[in-house]
């Protein structure tokens, strides 16, 4: 993704963001990554799908031996096991899956011990932002993905 | 419900099959499958006192073992959450998928509801038991070369719905 800045450090008023296709193969995310370094204003974040994705990228930004590779980082979509042993800070969308399956295990028995299907209803679960590997303690309500509302 | 009832969620030693085993683990003995993370599963049973065992629930051999054990140890099974599955292994096209991955695919995600059926015959023994099917559906998201792909998992659970669905009917 190219997000909000240039080169030159001036703010874009529109992100510019690549998107590039890649399978489970260990070469092919590392590939993907590759494609986006080789681009002539390279991206200043990259989303990943999944921690092999992540893990791919951040060999393939290393690879490139990027003076600093340190700045670079990137997010993936759940939380990974190793986060701390990287070299590379990678930020994740923590979207605990646990607490899903505890709420439906909750929402299961109430149907099955009510005498009339119950009403439908929208349970909205808190994701958590876990940046550089350590998890956002009090993170104030503003930067929350979402509110743990349910009605 | 009481701990005397027993409750068998496939897919329990991860994400949301680990929660669901926690949860349900307040109200029934759970016994909990997992097919290789081993630590998860062995927290789910130090934790909560679940009993884990290892399955592959894509494999005829292991969903009847499972089964055995079940009739053999507890002697009833009140509860079933169908959960293990999986998503293809490669995120391309499904006509270059192969046939290993799709065989996979079709063994997790549709072959294992035979043993729902099994389930819900050691249920009809005792007259009582609810077999739930669970999965998280995000949506049909995707690059649009991923289009077959897609639909492709869409209609795989909905098949496994159906399936589902039928092996839980009185």
């Amino acid at each position: 993704m190219r997000s909000g800045s240039t080169r030159c450090g001036c703010l874009r008023s529109t992100p510019v963001i690549s998107v590039r296709v890649a399978t489970r193969a260990t070469n092919s995310s590392y590939a993907a990554m590759k494609e986006l370094l080789a681009l002539r204003e390279p991206p200043d974040g990259v989303f990943c799908f999944n921690d092999e994705f992540a893990l791919n990228a951040m060999k393939a930004v290393l690879d490139a031996d990027f003076a600093n590779p340190g700045r670079r980082g990137a997010r993936r979509q759940r939380n990974i096991r190793y986060a701390d042993s990287l070299r590379v800070p990678l930020t994740t969308v923590d979207q605990n899956a646990v607490a899903i399956g505890e709420s439906a295990a909750r929402l299961a028995l109430t149907m099955i011990e009510a005498r009339t299907p119950p009403r439908a209803k929208t349970i909205l679960l808190e994701a958590r932002l876990v940046l550089g590997s350590r998890p956002f303690g009090e993170m104030p309500a503003a930067q929350k993905i979402t509110g743990s509302e349910v009605r | 419900m009481s701990k005397d009832e027993v409750a068998l969620i496939t897919g329990a030693g991860r994400e949301s099959g680990g929660g669901i085993a926690t949860e349900l683990s307040r109200t029934h003995q759970v016994i909990g499958t997992y097919r290789a993370r081993l630590d998860t599963a062995e927290s789910l049973r130090d934790e909560y006192g679940a009993d884990v065992v290892q399955c592959d629930i894509g494999s005829k051999g292991d969903r009847a073992a499972l089964l055995e054990y079940v009739k053999s140890r507890y002697g009833r099974l009140d509860l079933v959450v169908n959960n293990a599955g999986m998503a293809p292994r490669e995120r391309r096209d499904i006509l270059d998928a192969g046939e290993p991955g799709f065989d996979e695919l079709i063994a997790v995600m549709l072959r294992a509801a035979l043993s729902d059926a099994t389930s819900r015959a050691m249920m009809m023994e005792r007259g009582s038991g609810r077999i739930i099917f669970y999965h998280i559906d995000f949506g049909v998201h995707g690059f649009h070369q991923q289009g077959r792909l897609l639909h492709f998992e869409g209609r795989v659970k909905h098949v496994r719905s159906a399936l589902c669905a039928t092996a839980g009917e009185a």
